[in-house]
């Protein structure tokens, strides 16, 4: 027969063993940050995570195998895997101008084969199939997404290095992206019919400034206005956030969005510092979380109930974790420069993420190529916005 | 050997210090074992990536859950479980002097 008594010891017994390892065991993952992102040049562990994206773009068989893994479920995340590695490849070229020869050559590999396919496979292979079942209200159709994220790969590109075949590329896209934008009351494009997503939205703005860095002020008329629009009409009422979609006329279609916002406010920098940095410090307020030394991000604030989705990966109840927006969250905190919750995040992404370093390469398990891509920009972002706001310094 | 006995009673009782050695000896051998065998590749399932370029199917799932679990049974429960054997080695002294690892019968 069970003696109570046992039961009780036992019990009590896990209960101090749980309330001395669950408070501690973040010692066990936390490391110094500066393993991963430094001022100059690319630490080690950081180092590893881009030699495994070189690595795919320089092997055919491995990148088609890698693209088919995360195409299988969502194309978009072919597109922005190219972007985000772009972008990083730009900021590396900034940090290490030795090594900038390098990391153009798999810039325009990127950019070509990506222009090659938009050309060859049309405005949906970048798109999830239900970007088909309803026509796009502006006309022609064209996608934001799609328009943005090219434009800025090629704009990074240029910011390191004038290319001039991508010259008036970037220049017939941003006028494309500027005229169709226009034609919203609220100034918001469509990347799929009707939807128009913030973070496509932000991601255009950031090209349009570096356009206009690039090729000379064209449009901070535009720029300015669309800033105005977004801080009177577009804001979430309860969280002053920058809601995750709206249609066509501006109306929200759903609430702020852990795995847009973090996006957004770091692509608001390029253009308005200072309302970027309210958008983080309330998505830090309202999304940002952390337990036990372990750092996450919610992807709906508690004001919203949200559903879970492609972007924001299985939600844990409860706590409302969302792998997506813990991600890109930490990319937030590395552009805003908030080191304590950049700490808490990387804790978490070394417990949760389940790296692996083989042969020189690391990456995380849980994640795939565009959630790696995130996190190498993640934590070699800066120089390239640094030297937009340098380049607009200097030409004003 | 009877079931019960790993619960209630015996040296691998769930409520012997010994027994939760045991237990948590055994969920790290079953972590390192899932993890030599490589299914540390199947966690892609988490971002709703397919492993093997096809549809996610059902074995993915099941080996991404099963190391996912075995994974957080190691790091989390183990260590747990020997600070509760430790604990609860010391409480059974002090409550059943003389019945150090067999405090139920």
């Amino acid at each position: 027969m069970i003696q109570i008594k046992g039961v009780l010891l036992m019990f009590v017994s896990v209960l101090i063993g749980a309330a001395i390892c669950l408070p501690s065991l973040h010692f066990f993952f936390k490391t110094d940050p500066r393993n991963y992102r430094t001022e100059g040049s690319l630490p080690e562990a950081t180092r590893a995570l881009a030699a495994r994206h070189l690595a795919l773009w320089r092997n055919s068989t491995l990148r088609e195998r890698e693209l088919a893994q995360m195409r299988a479920s969502n194309a978009e995340w072919d597109l922005m895997g190219r972007m985000f590695l772009v972008l990083s490849l730009a900021n590396m070229a900034c940090r290490e101008p030795d090594r900038a020869a390098e990391y153009l050559e798999v810039m325009d590999t990127i950019i070509d084969d990506t222009l090659r396919l938009e050309r060859e496979e049309g405005l949906y292979h970048f798109l999830m199939p239900y970007a088909r079942e309803m026509p796009f209200a502006l006309k022609p159709e064209r996608s934001l997404f799609v328009d943005g994220e090219i434009a800025i790969m090629m704009a990074a590109r240029r910011m390191v290095e004038e290319k001039p075949d991508y010259k008036p590329l970037v220049q017939e896209r941003i006028d494309t992206i500027v005229a169709r934008m226009k034609e919203s009351p609220a100034l918001l494009a469509e990347s799929y019919p009707n939807e128009c997503w913030v973070f496509c939205n932000t991601v255009a703005i950031a090209v349009i400034k570096l356009g206009d860095v690039l090729d000379g002020p064209r449009y901070g008329e535009f720029i300015d206005e669309w800033l105005a629009v977004a801080k009177r009409d577009l804001l979430d009422p309860e969280t002053g956030l920058l809601c995750a979609s709206y249609g066509l006329s501006g109306d929200a279609l759903q609430g702020p969005e852990g795995s847009s916002i973090w996006m957004a406010a770091h692509c608001l920098q390029v253009a308005d510092q200072k309302f970027a940095r309210d958008q983080y410090r309330r998505a830090r307020h309202e999304l940002g979380r952390s337990m036990f030394g372990f750092g996450y991000a919610r992807e709906w604030p508690a004001s919203y109930v949200g559903p879970a989705d492609v972007d924001s990966g299985p939600i844990v109840p409860v706590l409302g974790i969302s792998p997506g927006a813990s991600g890109l969250a930490i990319m937030g905190a590395t552009a805003f420069g908030d080191t304590d919750y950049f700490l808490r995040l990387l804790t978490s992404l070394r417990f949760a993420g389940f790296p692996l370093e083989e042969d020189g390469q690391l990456r995380f398990c849980s994640s795939n190529q565009v959630g790696d891509a995130v996190l190498l920009y993640a934590m070699v972002l800066g120089p390239l916005w640094e030297k937009a706001r340098a380049l607009e310094e200097t030409r004003s | 050997m009877k079931w019960s006995r790993l619960v209630y009673g015996g040296r691998w009782s769930l409520f012997a210090p010994s027994g939760l050695v045991a237990r948590a000896v055994f969920v790290v051998l079953v972590f390192v074992i899932l993890h030599t065998i490589g299914w540390r590749a199947y966690t892609t399932a988490l971002s709703g990536t397919s492993p093997t370029g096809q549809q996610i199917g059902y074995s993915d799932m099941l080996k991404m859950v099963a190391y996912v679990l075995s994974y957080l049974f190691a790091t989390v429960l183990a260590p747990i479980l020997l600070i509760a054997a430790a604990v609860l080695s010391l409480l059974t002294r002090r409550f059943h002097p003389g019945e150090p690892s067999t405090p139920i019968k």
